[in-house]
């Protein structure tokens, strides 16, 4: 053990100071620390699942950062546990401490007004220590009423807070219901859809009354919560029927993201979504909102594969730079490809639209849940039971570190009238970043429809007549002809290099154009 | 390379490491000076030729098809199909240009070992270049685009994942799935090598002894040199996205069989050939080769050359052995039976001078000369020595993992990279491929069939895995080695295996399970449940595999079927070692364990096995009552499941509010609501199981201050508001009624029955004075003679209201209510 202490120390100094390598690796920028990460007993979808023997099965669905420091995480199991030392590098000190049990698969975990709040299968609940011994005596329903046929998709997802101080939290469709769960459904007469009730919609809770508040619905898989910068709520939907590839929403009140079946619930009292007589089905997205007023685009798509193949959670870079140079924009889980994915998000015509860029692979398992520490560095909770991941892990946890180095990497893309703006984190070489030739850039869109998924479809190459670069060698406006609103815009910068030569760590960017802004005039 | 933190030690490493590889590399040149082996490479002639099982006859027919010599000079005989080349419509997009014209223009320079012939051997250096030029201009329209890989919540498919391969990983791939079962280790790689001690005392005792000696200890198989098969330097030939494609699935391009796919999926192969091809910048690993090259109709000379390379293709026979886009006949030479190997111009005489060229060593002409002769006289050259599923395995290298009949089997300097996976020690038999000595006889052809067809691995424990093998000559394998096993164990006289007419079905699954959980259990997993740290064959599936006779010999005899194993006989000298089951009748037993196999599924898993799961997954309340939320039958979707230390446990619907069920006994296992992605009901364990959901249908508050008064208000929607726990664990379930919190506590009785106390108390102080509580019962529950606040049912259900009450019965239900005040307190009891 010592003699990996000590190496560790050597392999740290290594990876801070090392400048000598042309460094190409994430590793240099972002390393992983493995908090807890046993190697996988059995294959992570088999009917015997079963945790590593002897240990604490740590598929963590929910983090929160505790006043003191420590770190709660609830776990799928039905546990929330207390971890102190898990900042320590090595992580070689840390301890677990069960708080509360007996919860049906929590999937997220917040401390707030003195108590853990989380959203069991069932109920929001709000779990507290009332007599002080450090052990949960109270389970207190917060908040319930949703419906449960008992069909495993029904996950349930949060509660997250928004800037506003809302309390929020996410409802997953059932699929294929059928026998004895039918019998806890309810259906729209109009459109007949059948799901139980509220399935498919993101909820506000008030907690004062204990009462669920339906804001927005049509979601397929809710797995992951988060606010921006501005406090606005966002949530991940995962590709599926109705749902064309990965993708980030904007939640709020009577918006429509894009699963029907949500719609079973659209006659219920307080519903704030009405009217919607027929869903179009098999034909491009762009035209199907146009048929269909209620529906609004999603703010990113996540191409398949290209960035990711099951997006989950959504946390804010909020630490002022503690974190690297993307502060203020927003990381998100990927399960499959055990990763995590960067977004930045702008507001054309008052709605967010925006990129996203890999950022970092290699991960243990599956990331189901990203939480900030105070210092900047995120915790990664993993778990990929029921589905398949990259990783050697079943479950875990990580924490990525900024090793303080800045990575050369597009740090903003943002829309413009005739092309985009690519801001770097480093200053480019001139010479590659204003040859239109060290850039392609191609645009497509899917379809919406009932079956699994959508191929990228009216797929086009684009041309850029000119790159230019900035004064400062921070950002290069593109110009672009032929740019599509509703279709994304694959970016690749492979030919544009820093001003010390190296490539971009990440060339690829992918903007989801729903709105093309309007020409600035000067007065403006 | 990636890596994660810890994985930085790489780095440290390198430095120490390359000191080594310099060290390497002089050496390494010091013995290239010496004249390179060049012969081509026959892993079966190379390893066993001039030994007493492959005379030379029967060694020179293997090079006849190894080398592809019948693909031009045929023959009639069944077994001497050529294994000919790589597939090559897509050749334009897998390979380099630069490597094929050099492969081409010298194939056994640039490829040591190839068993392609030098067809341009007969050509001046000037024509030579020329047919190079013109045949790689015809291979590079032989392009097809890489296929896209379907990704799927079951396969992760990173974007690009060929120039995200990891060489660290890849590389314990290849030294540890079996890739170095024919191909050269990496002398640097040390990593898992635990065995190596016991495979360097093999070495040495080997070493030590005479050939005759050597013999008589039957050490022959393991004492013969296994020298490698060649792949030439890779990174000259591929681009690493033509290497892990191949390497997904090496059958679609070489269907011969002879390199059998190990289906990697998309981020293995991506490892294994960042691996072999260096660990290279990704500038390098994203350089693809052109997909589809485009070729300009008008530039006719390209057109010309392009046409030419096609006709050289089919002039110099490469169509006789290589696939193409276009159909292009075979240019055949004389048959083989034809053949003059005196003449001048034959290729075992005089190469120097002959268009065709292998760089031929002397054996391998020596074998070839006998070879053909015997097939001129129509001698059977396999007759005395080797059956023919003995040959087709000599073909596709079985022996190179497997043993059959004290043949083949892993080379001693090989041995040491299979280990067992979490290094448990199970002897041989949880490191390396089973010996395949009877297989015929153990195996159903169907299985064995699916096993070559890379399905169906029984021994997940190996880190070596079965590669598929999937091709035309093994096609008949599974009936071959059907036939041939099954006459020896006929010699035997085996005992048929046959029912037991005098035991019905389910004593036989019976006596079976016991049996089974008296020895079996021990070092057998059954569908895929085991005892823990067990590591073995899971023998659940073993109906469906074997056949019974064998079932029958092996279990009776273990080391007679399979030398050497560590499974122990049950029945020392015939008789069984357990007199308890079945009178101790040995037939009788193992009839019994056969029946018991087929029938896991009704007949349960072995006891020590339950056991042991209800350890890590059944709840035992010990000192204080266990609390789980999950679905049930009884109580729904909202249940909340508590279980006593006394042994009595109850279901709680939380969303009607109303108790659902209860039982005594074992609680419940969880590892359904825990680990089971499907999230099947949780079903209680024990016994005395009664649904009360009939039984308490109901509660409500009544307001108003005369029950006669027209205005009261009837409230009967309960609110849940969670539950908290007592200082010894004990929950209380709260919720709201028409302006009132109603707690419900449960607890065992001392006499094992279930009490409830009801507390009513208003929000408001002033609430509940002229109100009243209400509890409905259904209507099955009937209220005694003798005391009118206790009810029972047909189920044996007794319900008892201590204390007062106003009760009225009808035929729909019974009702009792209660007047409120500050505060109300009701106890009942179950009893059942």
């Amino acid at each position: 053990m010592f003699l990996w202490r000590v190496l560790l120390v050597v392999i740290v100094l290594a990876g801070l100071f090392e400048k000598s390598v042309i460094a190409e690796d994430v590793d240099d920028y972002y390393p992983i620390v493995s908090i807890f990460t046993p190697e996988s007993r059995t294959e992570s979808r088999s009917k015997n699942w079963k945790p590593a023997p002897d240990g604490l099965p740590l598929e963590v669905s929910g983090m929160t950062q505790l006043p003191d420091g420590r770190l709660a995480v609830a776990i799928r199991k039905g546990e929330i546990w207390i971890l102190d030392g898990v900042s320590d590098v090595p992580p070689d000190n840390v301890t677990y401490h069960k708080f509360a049990s007996g919860l049906h698969e929590p999937l997220g975990l917040l401390w707030h007004d003195d108590s853990f709040y989380t959203v069991q299968r069932s109920e929001l609940t709000r779990v507290r220590d009332r007599d002080g011994d450090g052990i949960a005596d109270d389970y207190e329903t917060a908040a319930t009423g949703w419906g449960l046929t008992g069909h495993y998709h029904e996950y349930a997802y949060g509660p997250e807070l928004d800037g506003q101080g809302n309390i929020w939290l996410t409802l997953n469709i059932g699929l294929g219901l059928k026998g004895d769960q039918l019998s806890r459904t309810i259906q729209d007469p109009t459109l007949g859809y059948r799901q139980a009730r509220w399935r498919g919609w993101g909820m506000q809770v008030d907690l004062d009354n204990r009462k669920l508040i339906p804001i927005c619905a049509g979601m397929r898989s809710p797995s992951g919560i988060g606010s921006n910068a501005d406090g606005d709520m966002f949530y991940t939907d995962q590709q599926g029927n109705w749902v064309a590839t990965n993708s980030l929403h904007h939640m709020r009140k009577g918006a429509f993201f894009h699963h029907p079946e949500a719609l079973a619930s659209m006659s219920e009292p307080d519903s704030p979504i009405h009217g919607i007589e027929s869903v179009p089905n098999g034909v491009p997205f762009p035209t199907a909102l146009k048929n269909f007023s209620q529906m609004v685009p999603p703010a990113v798509w996540f191409p398949y594969k290209k960035v990711g193949q099951s997006v989950t959670d959504i946390v804010l870079d909020s630490s002022g730079g503690k974190f690297g140079p993307f502060s203020g924009q927003l990381f998100v889980g990927e399960f499959t490809l055990a990763s995590i994915h960067r977004v930045f998000l702008e507001k054309v015509d008052g709605e967010y639209q925006g990129a996203c860029f890999p950022f970092r692979d290699g991960m243990a398992s599956a990331v189901l849940r990203l939480q900030q520490a105070s210092d900047g560095s995120l915790f990664a909770g993993l778990s990929n039971r029921g589905w398949s991941s990259l990783g050697t892990a079943s479950y875990g946890l990580q924490r990525v570190m900024w090793s303080g180095r800045v990575p050369f990497e597009i740090q903003e893309m943002s829309a413009l009238n005739d092309g985009f703006r690519l801001t770097f984190t480093k200053e480019v070489d001139p010479e590659t970043a204003a040859d239109v030739s060290s850039y392609a850039m191609n645009s497509y869109t899917y379809l919406y429809q009932a079956s699994y998924g959508s191929e990228e479809i009216q797929n086009r190459e684009l041309t850029i007549t000119s790159a230019d670069v900035s004064e400062d060698r921070l950002s290069v406006k593109l110009t672009v002809k032929g740019m599509r609103e509703l279709f994304v815009h694959e970016l690749t910068a492979r030919g544009v290099r820093s001003a010390d030569g190296a490539p971009l760590l990440h060339p690829d960017a992918y903007y989801t154009l729903n709105r093309i802004p309007k020409a600035i005039t000067r007065d403006q | 390379m990636r890596r994660q933190w810890n994985g930085g030690m790489n780095r440290v490493a390198t430095a120490a490491q390359f000191f080594f590889f310099g060290l390497c590399i002089q050496w390494s040149s010091v013995e290239s000076a010496v004249a390179e082996n060049i012969e081509p490479f026959v892993a079966g002639f190379d390893r066993f030729a001039e030994s007493r099982r492959l005379p030379n006859e029967a060694a020179g027919k293997l090079l006849l098809t190894e080398l592809s010599c019948t693909a031009c000079h045929l023959s009639t005989e069944n077994d001497t199909a050529p294994k000919r080349g790589p597939d090559l419509k897509a050749v334009g997009s897998r390979v380099q240009v630069e490597w094929l014209k050099r492969f081409l223009a010298a194939p056994h320079d640039v490829k040591p070992g190839t068993t392609m012939p030098d067809v341009l051997h007969g050509l001046q250096t000037d024509e030579r270049g020329n047919v190079v030029e013109s045949i790689v201009a015809f291979l590079k329209t032989q392009t097809e685009p890489f296929a896209e890989i379907k990704a799927t919540g079951a396969n992760p498919v990173p974007h690009e994942f060929w120039i995200k391969g990891q060489s660290d990983v890849g590389q314990k791939l290849f030294h540890t799935i079996g890739c170095v079962a024919c191909h050269e280790p990496d002398p640097e790689y040390t990593e898992g090598q635990s065995a190596s001690g016991q495979d360097q005392s093999l070495l040495k005792l080997i070493e030590g002894l005479t050939s005759e000696e050597i013999e008589e200890l039957g050490l022959s198989h393991l004492a013969q040199t296994v020298n490698s098969v060649p792949f030439g330097k890779l990174d000259d030939k591929y681009s690493h996205q033509s290497l892990t494609y191949f390497l997904m699935d090496t059958l679609k391009v070489r269907p011969s069989g002879r390199m059998p796919s190990f289906d990697l999926k998309a981020t293995e192969a991506a490892d294994v050939a960042a691996y072999l091809l260096g660990d290279q910048p990704r500038e390098i690993r994203m350089k693809s080769l052109p997909e589809v090259e485009s070729v300009e109709l008008e530039d006719e000379k390209l057109q010309a050359q392009i046409e030419q390379g096609r006709e050289h293709f089919a002039q110099f026979g490469c169509a006789n052995c290589h696939h193409v886009k276009e159909v292009i006949e075979p240019r055949l030479g004389p048959a083989l039976t034809e053949l003059d190997f005196n003449a001048n111009e034959s290729c075992l005489n005089s190469p120097k001078s002959n268009e065709v060229f292998f760089p031929l060593s002397d054996r391998q002409v020596n074998a070839l000369r006998d070879g053909i002769q015997s097939e001129k006289e129509s001698q059977d050259a396999l007759s005395d020595t080797l059956t023919e599923a003995d040959w087709a395995m000599l073909q596709l290298n079985c022996f190179a993992c497997h043993e059959r009949n004290e043949l083949g089997g892993m080379g001693p300097s090989r041995r040491g990279f299979f280990e067992t996976v979490g290094n448990v020690d199970i002897g041989d038999e949880g490191k390396l491929p089973p010996p395949l000595t009877h297989v015929g006889a153990k195996l159903k052809t169907k299985w064995i069939e699916s096993v070559l067809n890379g399905e169906n691995s029984v021994r997940p424990y190996l880190t070596i895995q079965m590669p598929r093998f999937q091709s035309e000559a093994c096609a008949s394998l599974p009936k071959m080695l059907a036939s041939e096993d099954e006459l020896a164990q006929s010699e035997n006289s085996p005992e048929k295996g046959t029912d037991k007419p005098e035991f019905t079905a389910k004593q036989l699954q019976s006596a079976g399970r016991k049996l089974f959980n008296t020895g079996c259990v021990q070092c057998h997993p059954l569908q895929s449940e085991s005892l823990p740290s067990v590591v073995g064959v899971d023998l659940a599936s073993v109906t469906d595999r074997v056949h019974r006779d064998w079932f029958d010999k092996f279990i009776l005899n273990p080391i007679a079927l399979k030398k050497r194993t560590r499974m122990p006989s049950f029945f020392p000298n015939g008789v069984s070692s357990n007199q308890d089951i079945l009178q101790g009748d040995v037939e009788n037993q193992i009839a019994a364990l056969w029946a018991y196999l087929g029938n896991v599924d009704q007949a349960g898993l072995p006891e020590k096995i339950v056991v042991a799961r209800q350890q890590d997954f059944e709840l035992f309340p010990e000192d204080r009552p266990v609390i789980l939320r999950t679905f049930m039958e009884s109580a729904g979707t909202h249940a909340i499941a508590v279980g006593f230390p006394e042994n009595v446990h109850l279901a709680f619907d939380a969303e009607n509010v109303v108790l659902s069920e209860i039982w005594r006994g074992r609680f419940l296992d969880a590892h359904g609501t825990w680990f089971d992605r499907f999230t099947p009901p949780a079903v209680p364990l024990g016994q005395d199981r009664l649904n009360l959901s009939d039984a308490v249908s109901n509660v409500f508050v009544r307001k108003g201050s005369d029950r006669g008064d027209e205005r009261v208000e009837i409230e009967s929607k309960q609110r849940f508001l969670g539950y908290r726990l007592d200082e010894k664990g004990v929950p209380t379930f709260r919720s709201e009624l028409g302006g009132f919190v109603v707690e419900q506590r449960f607890e065992p009785t001392a006499q094992n029955e279930l009490k409830q106390v009801i507390q009513v108390k208003p929000r408001n102080v002033d609430d509940g004075l002229n109100d009243e509580f209400g509890i409905v019962l259904g209507p099955e529950l009937k209220p005694s003679t003798e005391n009118p606040l206790q009810y029972s049912n047909s189920d044996g259900l007794t319900v008892i209201f201590k204390g007062q009450a106003d009760g009225h019965s009808s035929e729909e239900r019974n009702v009792l209510t209660w007047p409120i005040g500050n505060q109300l307190s009701i106890e009942l009891e179950y009893h059942w």
